[in-house]
């Protein structure tokens, strides 16, 4: 029986350490965690094999440095920035086509854009959510 | 000398005759004799021999040829001369007390003789027995009281019991019964299901890593794709639901083209803002959904 209540204990004690990740985040902490909610959402989408994965992950992450750089140099003009963003994933498209083959890197970029629907999706929901609160506890 | 006289008084009255014999050294030598003796004794056994040697003594225990040829016969022959002089003798000596003498065996049994006679001895000891009861009252009244019956009889089937008796006997007393808790109780499923669970659930999480091939590789991966990589799908829910629309909106809007910040930015109420799923299902959705925003206000 004492085995078991500390069995217990160390399991609960365990799994608060691992939960502590999501739980009173700062907010760069959370870009970060969206950012790995799209590398999970591509991966999924994908099927890797460990072999693809190996070869794939080094160049998605060259991509994603990239990619962010680019979105933060954008100047005002919308269109310029688009335009930018678009050779880049051209560019990688070549990249991608050697580990992934021309089909599957048409999927990846669907699955970004489909990431970025769950994440719009996900926020309307949160939103409905705070709208169907009770008054007092949005404080108005 | 004292002790001579005493030894002389001892000797007196223990063995008078000895005490008046003469005291005198009767075994006398001649001078010199043992120095001579043993040639003496030399002499003499030489002398003898002489004599054994002489042939005249060799000869006579010498046998007559043929001697064992006829022994047997010689024996036999006066064997036979001794019985018939023998018989002769008895008849002339004892015939007187021999003929009257019955020539009957005497030492005959009568016919079936033993086939009775245990009999005979039983009935014999029987007619005896009453002395025999009367002489142990007188000799030991005690042991006369005794029942004479066969004390060490056994009841019938005595035996066929026997080892069920014993046993029951031999049973060691049983010791204060300790009633222990069921075995099988409710807790006892609880507490397997739950530790089932929980190393379920461990093995779910941690088995769910893909087997790191190559660390170089990785090991240059941003943080956020070495997270993102080896996630599974309960957790992507997780992590999905505790971020904030706020913070959405700050990703897309870092990170996104200017579609999705035009309709993060837009005044439109997102809420009737057509799912991405419906422009597959119907082309014209788009055209339906700004006819629908035309003809919003008039209907306010």
């Amino acid at each position: 029986m004492k085995r078991i209540l500390l069995l217990l204990f160390l399991t609960v004690f365990i799994t608060a350490v691992y939960a502590q990740d999501d739980i009173g985040q700062l907010p760069e902490k959370k870009q970060e965690n969206i950012e790995a909610l799209k590398v999970a959402f591509i991966s999924k989408e994908l099927e890797l094999t460990p072999e693809e994965a190996q070869r794939f992950w080094p160049v998605y992450n060259q991509y994603s440095k990239e990619l962010k750089t680019t979105f933060l140099n954008g100047n005002d003009n919308v269109l310029d920035r688009d335009e930018k963003v678009l050779n880049l994933r051209k560019r990688y498209r070549d990249e991608f086509t050697k580990v992934l083959g021309g089909q599957r890197v048409n999927k990846m970029f669907i699955a970004e854009g489909r990431f970025r629907q769950v994440l719009i999706n996900t926020m309307r929901n949160q939103k409905q959510r705070q709208l169907n609160r009770p008054l007092t506890r949005r404080g108005i | 000398m004292e002790n001579k006289d005493n030894i002389l008084t001892e000797l007196k009255a223990i063995c008078p005759a000895l005490f008046a014999a003469q005291r005198v050294n009767v075994f006398t030598v001649p001078d010199g004799y043992f120095n001579n003796l043993s040639n003496v004794i030399i002499e003499t056994i030489s002398s003898t021999t002489y004599i054994s040697d002489d042939a005249s003594f060799n000869t006579e225990l010498k046998m007559p040829k043929g001697y064992f040829d006829d022994l047997a016969n010689n024996i036999l022959q006066k064997i036979n001369t001794l019985q018939s002089a023998a018989a002769n003798d008895t008849d002339e000596e004892n015939s007187d007390l021999l003929i009257e003498l019955s020539k009957e065996n005497i030492l005959e049994v009568p016919v079936d003789y033993f086939d009775s006679v245990s009999k005979n001895i039983l009935a014999k000891i029987n007619r005896q027995e009453s002395n025999t009861v009367t002489e142990l009252q007188n000799i030991a009244p005690l042991l006369n009281s005794f029942s004479k019956e066969n004390m060490q009889e056994i009841p019938v089937g005595y035996f066929d019991n026997l080892y069920h008796q014993i046993l029951e006997k031999t049973i060691p007393i049983p010791g204060k019964v300790v009633k222990m808790p069921s075995r099988f109780s409710f807790i006892n499923y609880a507490a397997a299901a739950l530790v089932i669970g929980v190393i379920s659930t461990t093995i779910y999480y941690f088995s769910s890593k893909p087997v790191a091939v190559n660390n170089n590789d990785y090991a240059t991966l941003d943080s956020s794709i070495q997270k993102g990589k080896t996630m599974n799908e309960t957790r992507f829910n997780e992590t999905l639901n505790n971020l904030t629309a706020e913070d959405i909106a700050e990703y897309l809007q870092k990170n996104g083209t200017e579609a999705d910040v035009s309709m993060l930015s837009s005044s439109i109420d997102e809420n009737i803002v057509p799912a991405e799923d419906e422009y597959l299902l119907n082309e014209k959705t788009l055209d339906n959904f700004l006819k629908e925003i035309e003809t919003q206000p008039s209907k306010n």
